[in-house]
């Protein structure tokens, strides 16, 4: 690949994760509600996305004043007090949203490669 | 635990302030960012990652790693460029001219002048009854001035903080806007028309400029969450919610006002209840006055609108049952007003002036002096004491002074003086509704009486008028004939004189001056301040000394003693030529009930003697049955059981102490109930009211005075009253011979042990009789003043008095007259001169034939009389001695 194409790509693939990374922590705590750092480390260490803790801690503080997560302190026995994240039910429902609009994005864009072949 | 080293806390800390910006820009809490990320770094250590102390190279190291640039950018919208247009966005210069005028400067100044002068309060309702009102007022004007200053800087640091600030003052704005909506349209009117009258509109005005704030600040943080947090209805339920707190003790009052005078007694008695448990005494007070309408708070003017009035005599009624005081009693409320801090006047204008009710405190009224001069004749058992008043006036008109004296047990008022232009002048005796009539002319035209009636049994009602203004003074003196009440055949006590009610101010440094001399000796008196005890001459004894009026109107004692062998004394009556008069000390069998049922007051006054009455219960007789009704809300009966075995008595005695003593009861109903109850099957049956003052007369006595009247004999009613005050349903009672009030010698737990004492036989049952001697010479016994014949005279007018035949009323008018006595039937009154006394009908007594300290005419001459016998049978021994030598 020369150095301009991976420029390219470098720069694309800013652009995706940042629309992503938000998506991403919505996701992570669909299921169940996550400790932060539990939370912190399974994001970083996710293929791809490519963000340090700096970048997450304040997206974390702007999705609970947005009222999208919610938080608890839990005392841990191994450490200090626990934060633990949530969803709200306006963040679940944020998620849903995004996760169908994602889908109808990836699901379109597969469509058009097909028909180009 | 991880430790951190001070320099890795100090380089965490810094990196944080310098990012808290940033953070606090892109919608993040910074605190708590930086609360994560200290987490964040004590877990990873924690879990081995760093160690177990957190030095500066691991923080340096772990905010390095952190805070590199991101292979993706964070999506902080902050970081970004503001977009396009922002800037078109900021408000204009006349928005920023505009919110400070009227969203800072009208509201600021609308509340510096009602907290001042009480403008609205004065003419409508006060609208910041509290401090708390005040300071939420003050945060609607400090609020628009702080966003203003954020808009104008162009940078909001805390959106949120913001928009708490913002939303409070549009809730507390709204509220106001509400409350002045009925004064809106006449202000826009005189804005338009005169200029004037912007203050009302303040809340409006302040409203639209905090709306007008809000959107203009949602346009300037963009970062902000959408909508703007916090939600605008949240705020404006929050601070509704915070007034409906703040008023609710008033929106309480006001319900239990309205159920405590319901129809329903079952609601009057909740609605005391809560009034008493969550009511605003204040309040209430408030509402116990004239102008309560005007003054009030806005839930009073709202209740004024649109509730039914209720008449003051009912809230009047309600205070004292809420609290166990008469409003009258208490200071009256002060309201802030454009002309001071007494809004409510009301004891500047004497609405009982004239009247036959002490009524509330007069301003500017005081007593000057007071002295109680009294001759006790402890052998014969008779006293008179004077007790010379002094008034003083300090206010700009005229006064009437009024007070309700206690007269000593079985005494009769003998002297009334008034000193006009410094002489004395004497009352003139006569029929009740003639002399009263003589008072109230002369008071129309304002001139110079003083009119002493009886009031209730034991009661006079003394008025004075007019205490001239300006520190004016007015003297006056009531000569009191009074028996002495036997304690054994050595002691008797005179119970003295004392205020129940008055219209005036004792300052407490004005004491009351006595000074008792006798024939027999004093016994020590705690009560009286620096007691000196005396002998001026052989056979005389003195006491004098200060006494608080707190004392004396507790109920004060002088104990004398006396020759236990004198059991008769007798004087000769001047207004009955020939007549002696012959009164004898009789010792009866005590006349124990065999049912004894207790009425006990429920007011809040009688908790402190419960248990001195629950201990006298026990002893009360063994062989009598035994009843107890608390009179409370409602008549709770406390016995367990009848006929009460000892066992019994010992659980009555804890109910009687545990039972629950409140604000001020009826007992009207509860003495019905113990009527009807001691005479079940019975015909020696007693009741003893004990109670505390009985300042209003809540329900009319036809039922017990049908039950009195239809059986006159029994059951007897024995009162005992705990503490001073008046005695309203006794007034009630007046005239009925089986009610009978218990005597007082000492503290009325003690005088309660002493009735049951002389029930149970432990006690000596004396009585003073007075009758006409009809033997022959002078009867035996010591020879007394005619005092004597004055107490005959008051207890023969008070006889004639009950009965209904009006020869019988004429003829106690005459004697209460001939003898110069206030009694049930007549009055004293004195005029300021003889024009005044003939277009009334009446006569002054003269000096002479009025009673006085010293000896009186007769007593003087008895004295000589029984010295020249002396003198004589003295000679006569000298003569047979010089005969026989």
């Amino acid at each position: 690949m020369t150095k301009d194409a991976s420029d390219y790509f470098d720069n694309w693939t800013v652009q995706v994760r940042k629309g992503v990374l938000e998506l991403c922590i919505l996701n992570a705590l669909s299921k169940r509600e996550r400790y932060g750092y539990d939370l912190v480390r399974s994001l970083v260490a996710m293929p791809g996305l490519g963000v340090t803790e700096g970048t997450i801690y304040p997206l974390l503080s702007r999705l609970r004043v947005q009222g999208l997560v919610e938080t608890r302190l839990e005392e841990s026995p191994e450490g200090p007090a626990r934060k633990y994240y949530a969803l709200t039910a306006s963040g679940r429902r944020i998620a849903e949203l995004m996760n169908e609009h994602v889908e109808l994005l990836v699901r379109g864009s597969r469509e058009l490669r097909g028909q180009g072949e | 635990m991880v430790e951190w080293t001070d320099a890795a806390r100090r380089e965490f800390n810094a990196h944080f302030a310098r990012q808290r910006e940033a953070l606090a820009a892109g919608g993040a809490d910074p605190d708590e960012v930086r609360e994560d990320m200290r987490r964040h770094i004590e877990e990873e250590a924690a879990a081995g990652g760093i160690g177990v102390a957190i030095t500066l190279d691991d923080v340096r190291r772990v905010l390095a790693r952190m805070t590199r640039p991101d292979p993706a950018p964070t999506s902080a919208p902050a970081q970004q460029p503001p977009p396009p247009g922002e800037a078109r966005q900021r408000p204009s210069r006349f928005f920023f001219v505009a919110s400070i005028i009227f969203g800072v400067l009208v509201p600021a100044a609308t509340l510096g002048i009602e907290f001042f002068t009480g403008m609205c309060a004065s003419a409508f309702f006060d609208p910041m009854p509290t401090f708390w009102h005040v300071a939420m007022v003050a945060w609607v004007p400090i609020a628009n001035a702080v966003i203003c200053a954020q808009l104008i800087r162009g940078r909001v640091d805390h959106p949120r903080r913001a928009g708490w600030i913002n939303g409070l003052a549009i809730g507390i704005a709204c509220y106001y806007a509400i409350v002045f909506i009925p004064f809106t349209p006449f202000a826009v009117l005189a804005v338009y028309f005169f200029g004037l009258g912007l203050l009302p509109l303040a809340p409006l005005l302040s409203l639209i400029v905090a709306a007008r704030l809000r959107s203009a600040l949602t346009r300037l943080a963009p970062s902000a969450p959408r909508p703007m947090q916090p939600r605008l209805l949240i705020c404006i339920l929050l601070v509704f919610a915070t007034v409906f707190l703040l008023d609710a003790p008033k929106t309480i009052t006001y319900a239990g006002l309205h159920m405590a005078v319901s129809e329903k007694p079952q609601t009057r008695v909740r609605g005391v209840r809560l009034l008493r448990r969550l009511g605003n005494r204040d309040l209430l007070l408030r509402a116990c006055y004239v102008r309560n309408r005007q003054v009030a708070d806005f839930m009073s003017f709202m209740y004024a609108m649109f509730a039914r009035p209720l008449p003051f005599e009912d809230i009047r009624d309600t205070y004292y049952r809420v609290t166990g005081t008469p409003y009258n009693a208490v200071r009256p409320p002060s309201v802030r007003g454009i002309r001071g801090a007494d809004l409510i006047n009301a004891n500047e204008f004497d609405f009982g002036q004239g009247g036959d009710a002490v009524a509330a405190r007069v301003r500017g009224l005081s007593l000057k002096e007071s002295r109680l001069d009294g001759e006790l004749e402890a052998d014969a058992c008779t006293s008179y004491t004077e007790w010379t008043l002094v008034f003083r006036n300090a206010s700009a008109r005229q006064r009437e002074a009024r007070a309700l004296v206690a007269l000593p047990p079985g005494g009769v008022v003998s002297r009334l003086t008034l000193w006009i232009d410094g002489e004395e002048r004497e009352a003139a005796y006569s029929g009740r509704n003639r002399v009263k009539a003589a008072y109230k002319r002369i008071v129309q035209r304002q001139r110079d009486p003083v009119l002493v009636t009886t009031a209730g049994p034991g009661l006079v009602l003394l008025q004075c008028f007019p205490v001239p203004p300006n520190g004016g003074t007015m003297k006056t003196r009531v000569g009191i004939s009074a028996p002495l009440t036997l304690r054994d055949r050595n002691r008797a006590a005179l119970r003295l004189p004392a205020f129940v009610e008055r219209n005036f101010d004792i300052p407490e440094h004005i004491g009351h001056s006595v000074w008792f001399e006798g024939d027999g000796e004093f016994a020590p008196s705690t009560e009286i301040d620096d007691p000196v005890h005396e002998r001026p001459q052989h056979g005389r004894f003195a006491l004098r000394g200060i006494v608080p009026d707190g004392q004396l109107a507790a109920g004060l004692a002088v104990t004398v003693g006396r020759d236990a062998r004198v059991a008769s004394a007798w004087a000769e009556d001047a207004r009955r030529e020939g007549t002696i008069v012959q009164q004898t000390i009789g010792e009866s069998a005590a006349d124990a009930p065999d049912r004894i049922v207790f009425v006990i007051d429920g007011a809040r006054r009688m908790q402190p003697h419960a248990a001195a009455i629950a201990d006298a219960i026990v002893d009360a007789p063994r062989e009598a049955e035994l009843a107890v009704l608390l009179a409370g809300d409602v008549v709770t009966e406390l016995s367990p059981e009848r006929g009460s075995p000892p066992r019994a008595r010992g659980e009555l005695a804890r109910r009687v102490r545990e039972a629950r003593y409140e604000g001020g009861c009826d007992n009207m109903a509860a003495l019905a109930t113990a009527w009807d109850m001691a005479t079940a099957g019975r015909t020696n049956s007693a009741i003893v009211w004990l109670h505390a003052t009985q300042p209003i007369a809540f329900a009319d006595s036809q039922a017990l005075e049908q039950r009195w009247q239809r059986r006159p004999n029994n059951p007897k009613l024995y009162d005992l009253q705990f503490g001073p005050g008046p005695n309203r349903i006794a007034d009630q009672l007046e005239g009925i011979p089986a009610v009978v009030p218990v005597p007082r010698l000492d503290k009325p737990e003690k005088d309660l042990v002493r009735l049951l004492a002389i029930w149970s036989g432990t006690e000596p049952h004396l009585k003073l009789q007075r009758q006409d001697w009809s033997g022959v010479g002078t009867p035996p016994g010591k020879a007394a003043s005619g005092h004597l014949v004055r107490l005959w005279a008051n207890d023969r007018i008070v006889a004639l008095s009950r009965s209904r035949r009006e020869a019988d009323l004429d003829e106690a008018v005459r004697m209460a007259g001939a003898y110069q006595l206030v009694t049930p039937v007549s009055g004293a009154v004195v005029l300021e001169n003889m024009d005044q006394y003939k277009q009334a009908g009446l006569k002054p007594a003269s000096p002479e034939s009025s009673p006085a300290i010293v000896p009186e005419p007769e007593t003087w001459a008895l004295l000589l009389a029984g010295a020249a016998v002396m003198l004589l049978v003295q000679a006569k021994r000298l003569r047979w001695a010089t005969v026989k030598r």
